[in-house]
């Protein structure tokens, strides 16, 4: 049958060429004499090959989340090449994409992912693949219970804990409860509820905190068979007319930043399994108030340097998801700015390199660019366009070592 | 009904955390009290009509355009422009029972009314007229007003996300 189809497509393709040559030979019915072709060896055959990427990322390469907005189904991750500006490749993730969780050898991107049996209709299917980075293939998968959280891109939706032994997906049916994955095992521990409480943002290699919907915090904790046992609440941290964003900033192992719509920081540390309230700050000062964040990813930490960097933008409430048109940075340690960067292009998401040498990158939903930056001015060093259609968050790796096997 | 039971109650007891320990009841007592009212008999509200039911004759503003007072917290394709309207879902689609919930001002009246926001489910994502405004929206770990959440939830057709409706429910005041 498949010998039929092939010779049935070369005749056709023969008589297409047909056509060409004869239209060719009427519209040349005079040529001019041809110069005498330069005489160089005859190429060589070719063969098919498809591209390998390296056996771990590199820290300057970048997983950029395109939630396609208009086509949710369709969701995507491209990976490119901050130092050079190329794109190197693509993995699916399918209906409302959120992002992608590096393993922690940085050999292999977990991609939870949903699915539906006939495009937009039929049986849900939510699973968690495991992409290697050297060919990008779906390789393992687990088959989760069809309630992941179906919303613009959290990553705090779809942890994986420091050690990459246990995925934590949040879900809301509305009820509120999360799957635990033995990403060793490749199978399902089980699913605890949390009822008023959402996202899991980690402190520790078995816990975390989470968000109320009456502004408290939650800790939460893994045993090592990966049952979470909820643990201490918080009184409510926020008030209700200005919430702290469900976009937190992870400071170090144990310690957030929860920084409200209107730039109020809170630091909050878990290191005793008790969410412990520690400094409050403000991103404006005097005469500023007219400035806050926005975004969809709005702000990004370098350890390395202990530099906090802010998308801001001048706007009252309901401005929260406003592209920022100026970096701001800031010293954690000390609590103050360090630079105010006015940037060319409002931008919607801003990440940072995990290295000591790193590149900034900012991006504007909608516009399929992602502009690499040097972090001390936010001065342009290169751009990446045609990024498909709505990049959502920015997803820079962890630092891996690069000897060794990869898992 | 299994799963729309499943979601009122989920929705009285996220209520009744916020309620009793924070005590603050003005505002988002009005919001509360209206998410039970719309969610509560989620059924019984939809019907099948000829044609997009038009807005209020009362009412100013163009439904097609962002601009529209009812759409002051709305984040999505507006349903005025995918063929149904700003009650109406699109054929083919199913509204989604449970949703989350906004205060708007009609300049008409110069009155508060709550608006629900429900999606209409179970096909691609339409791609017209997309409008967010964002106005009292809330993070998702505070649902009843959060408008980053796919709420094509309890439906029968999924969660694929095709528009959003704003829907009066009744004066905030």
């Amino acid at each position: 049958m498949r010998s039929r189809r092939f010779k049935m497509l070369a005749k056709m393709l023969a008589g297409g060429f047909g056509v060409m040559a004869l239209a060719t030979t009427t519209a040349c019915a005079a040529p001019r004499k041809a110069p005498p072709a330069p005489k160089v060896p005859v190429l060589a055959v070719e063969d098919v090959t498809t591209v390998e990427l390296k056996d771990r990322i590199p820290p300057h390469w970048l997983v950029v989340n395109d939630v396609v907005f208009t086509h949710l189904l369709d969701g995507r991750a491209y990976i490119v090449d901050g130092d050079k500006g190329e794109y190197l490749g693509m993995v699916p993730g399918g209906h409302s994409h959120v992002g992608v969780q590096f393993t922690p050898d940085g050999s292999h991107l977990l991609m939870p992912g949903t699915f539906f049996a006939r495009g937009s209709r039929g049986e849900r299917t939510d699973v968690i693949t495991w992409f290697a980075l050297k060919d990008l293939m779906p390789g393992e998968e687990v088959v989760i219970p069809p309630k992941r959280i179906q919303s613009l891109p959290l990553l705090s939706s779809i942890p994986l804990t420091d050690d990459g032994r246990f995925v934590l997906i949040y879900n809301f049916t509305p009820e509120q409860s999360m799957t635990v994955v033995d990403a060793e095992a490749k199978s399902v521990v089980g699913e605890f509820e949390t009822p008023g409480c959402a996202l899991a943002h980690m402190t520790g290699p078995r816990s975390f905190m989470m968000q109320c919907a009456d502004g408290s915090l939650q800790s939460g904790a893994l045993d090592e068979s990966g049952k979470i046992t909820l643990g201490a609440t918080t009184q409510p941290l926020f008030e209700r007319e200005d919430p702290a964003s469900d976009k937190p900033v992870r400071i170090s192992a144990s310690r957030w930043l929860f920084i409200t719509f209107a730039g109020a920081v809170a630091e909050v540390d878990n290191a005793s399994g008790t969410p412990t309230p520690g400094a409050r700050w403000k991103l404006t000062g005097p005469g500023e108030d007219a400035w806050r964040p926005g975004g969809l990813q709005p702000y990004t930490f370098h350890a390395p340097s202990g530099l906090l960097y802010v998308l801001m933008h001048q706007g009252g409430p309901g401005t929260h998801k406003h592209p920022g048109t100026e970096i701001w940075v800031f010293s954690v340690a000390s609590k103050q700015r360090v630079a105010r960067l006015p940037i060319e292009t409002p931008s919607t998401a801003i990440e940072i390199s995990k290295d000591a040498d790193p590149l900034l990158y900012t991006a504007l939903f909608g516009s399929g660019t992602v502009v690499v930056r040097k972090p001390a001015d936010a001065s342009v060093l290169r751009k990446i366009e045609g990024l498909g259609n709505d990049i959502s968050v920015l997803q820079a790796p962890p630092v891996v070592p690069a000897a060794g096997p990869a898992k | 009904m299994r799963r729309f039971d499943r979601a009122a109650e989920y929705l009285a007891r996220s209520a009744a955390r916020s309620t009793s320990r924070r005590g603050f009841i003005g505002r988002l007592g009005a919001l509360v009290t209206a998410t039970g009212a719309a969610t509560l008999l989620p059924v019984s509200r939809v019907r099948a009509e000829k044609a997009a039911v038009p807005i209020q004759v009362q009412e100013e503003g163009d439904p097609n355009s962002c601009d529209y007072w009812r759409y002051c917290a709305v984040d999505g394709f507006l349903c005025s422009c995918c063929g149904g309207s700003a009650s109406s879902c699109p054929p083919g689609t199913e509204p989604s029972p449970i949703t989350w919930l906004g205060t708007c001002r009609n300049p008409a009246d110069g009155r508060n009314y709550v608006i629900s926001y429900n999606d209409c489910c179970g096909k691609a994502a339409c791609g017209r007229c997309n409008c967010s405004r964002d106005e009292g929206a809330s993070p998702v770990y505070q649902p009843t007003t959060a408008n980053d959440l796919d709420w094509c939830l309890g439906t029968q057709v999924g969660v694929a996300y095709h528009c959003s409706l704003s829907v009066v429910t009744g004066p905030a005041d």
